[in-house]
């Protein structure tokens, strides 16, 4: 059940957290038997989406068009548990809620996290990603 | 097993095509809930991924347009969504998914289900081909259970029905219907001196030549023994004496050997009547034909008798031998 309180963001994510999970990163990478072409191919889809998000996100609380922001933050939610991404996961829950609600001024100060999540997560992969099958 | 992933979220839609392919089935992707059923009602598949929210038709929607679809061989559903819309899971299953998975979706999660789904779909299978031989059963049931067994003709069952539908045609519409009873001749005499293998021969073919004699919408029956009525639909007493002279000369012009018959070959003898207003059942019908009948036989058998004294007999006692 979706909350509709007051503010229930969840806490910025610690820097030592890791962006992206390190099972969930092993079980993508295993899928191809370790060729990380599977994972590139996620990776490119993921920022894709995660750019026409963002764009999609600004506009629509301009317009402080709540549902438009839920929906947006939802589908860029399953496609970070995809990935693993769970603190992108978590501001996107958290945006996603707050749409619902109506909650414009709290969804427009989770969007600096919501950067911060979308460098982080771009960080891991492309390390991920430069790392030589074993 | 055919899975088809229907997901907008390209993410879900790689891995899930991966997981699919990896556990060896056949994968097809749709990128939303239109072109997803689009792809089914050309393609049937055993087993539809689809998510939840997809713009035009959503993952609910789907499901209700793909089991509003009978004819479809069974499609086991499985509704993708996250934890979060667990209060979305029961209305998806109302709609019809079978079963649903949590984003984010794993491989080993994934793989359970669909052994599920391939013993569902077998099932499903299993079921609908002990239906339709089951369907093919009671075709064949109800054909016998019409059937005289020995002569193919329809049996008493049959002709009360059909008796019954043509006299509340007739009482509704004032549409004119005859009837014709025939009994072969000496009948007793000839399974005494030939045996019953022979009687039931004369009575197969007996039965052939009076239905073979009709008109194509006259329905021939057994009515029991060694006695036959035919249904004539629009016809009058005149037209139904014609076509029962020719069924009785029919039989005689087979010339099967009857040597305890007066006649010297198996013959009949037939009465005819025809429905009219003042006939209130279909019971007083059969009776008139048998009364009908019965002045057929004491008129030296071989012939045919109608029904109504005033009409012509000119078949009584003329084909007589």
């Amino acid at each position: 059940v979706i909350a509709t309180g007051p503010a229930t963001v969840a806490e910025p994510v610690s820097p030592q957290t890791d962006a992206v999970d390190p099972e969930r990163l092993a079980m993508l990478r295993g899928l191809d038997d370790g060729v990380g072409a599977l994972l590139s191919e996620l990776a490119v889809h993921f920022f894709d989406q995660a750019t026409s998000t963002r764009i999609g996100l600004t506009a629509a609380l301009d317009a402080r068009d709540g549902g438009t922001v839920s929906r947006h933050a939802h589908k860029l939610r399953g496609a970070a548990a995809n990935l693993g991404a769970t603190g992108l996961e978590a501001v996107c829950a958290d945006l996603e809620r707050c749409g619902l609600d109506g909650r414009i001024e709290e969804a427009t100060a989770l969007l600096g996290r919501f950067d911060d999540e979308c460098g982080r997560v771009r960080i891991a992969l492309d390390a991920q990603i430069a790392e030589p099958a074993p | 097993m055919k899975v088809l992933v229907a997901d907008d979220d390209p993410t879900s839609r790689l891995l899930l095509r991966t997981f699919v392919s990896k556990l060896g089935h056949e994968c097809a992707v749709c990128e939303d809930g239109d072109s997803a059923w689009s792809y089914l009602q050309k393609t049937p598949v055993d087993v539809l991924l689809t998510d939840w929210m997809m713009p035009g038709l959503d993952g609910p929607e789907l499901c209700r347009r793909l089991r509003a679809n009978p004819t479809a061989a069974y499609t086991y559903i499985i509704l993708i969504t996250s934890l979060a819309d667990r209060s979305k899971v029961r209305a998806g299953i109302e709609a019809g998914a079978d079963d649903y998975l949590a984003k984010p979706v794993d491989q080993f999660q994934l793989e359970t289900r669909l052994v599920t789904a391939q013993r569902v779909t077998d099932l499903h299978g299993q079921i609908k081909a002990y239906r339709e031989r089951l369907e093919l059963a009671n075709i064949d049931l109800l054909g016998q259970a019409r059937t005289d067994p020995l002569t193919g003709l329809g049996n008493r069952r049959l002709m009360e029905r059909d008796l019954g539908v043509a006299f509340t045609l007739a009482q509704r519409n004032g549409t004119v219907f005859s009837v014709a009873l025939f009994d072969i001749d000496y009948f007793k005499a000839y399974n005494d001196l030939y045996g019953h293998p022979a009687g039931d021969a004369a009575l197969i073919k007996t039965a052939q030549t009076i239905a073979g004699c009709g008109r194509s919408t006259d329905t021939a029956y057994r009515y029991g023994g060694e006695e036959f009525l035919v249904l004539l639909p629009q016809q009058n007493q005149t037209s139904a004496l014609t076509a029962a002279e020719r069924m009785r000369r029919g039989v005689q012009g087979f010339s099967l050997p009857h040597a305890a018959s007066t006649h010297g070959v198996i013959t009949v003898s037939g009465g005819v009547a025809c429905w009219s207003e003042t006939i209130p059942s279909v019971k007083a019908l059969l009776d008139v034909t048998d009364q009908a009948l019965y002045r057929a036989k004491a008129a030296g058998r071989n012939v045919v008798a109608g029904a109504d004294r005033r009409e012509p007999t000119s078949a009584v006692g003329q084909a007589a031998s």
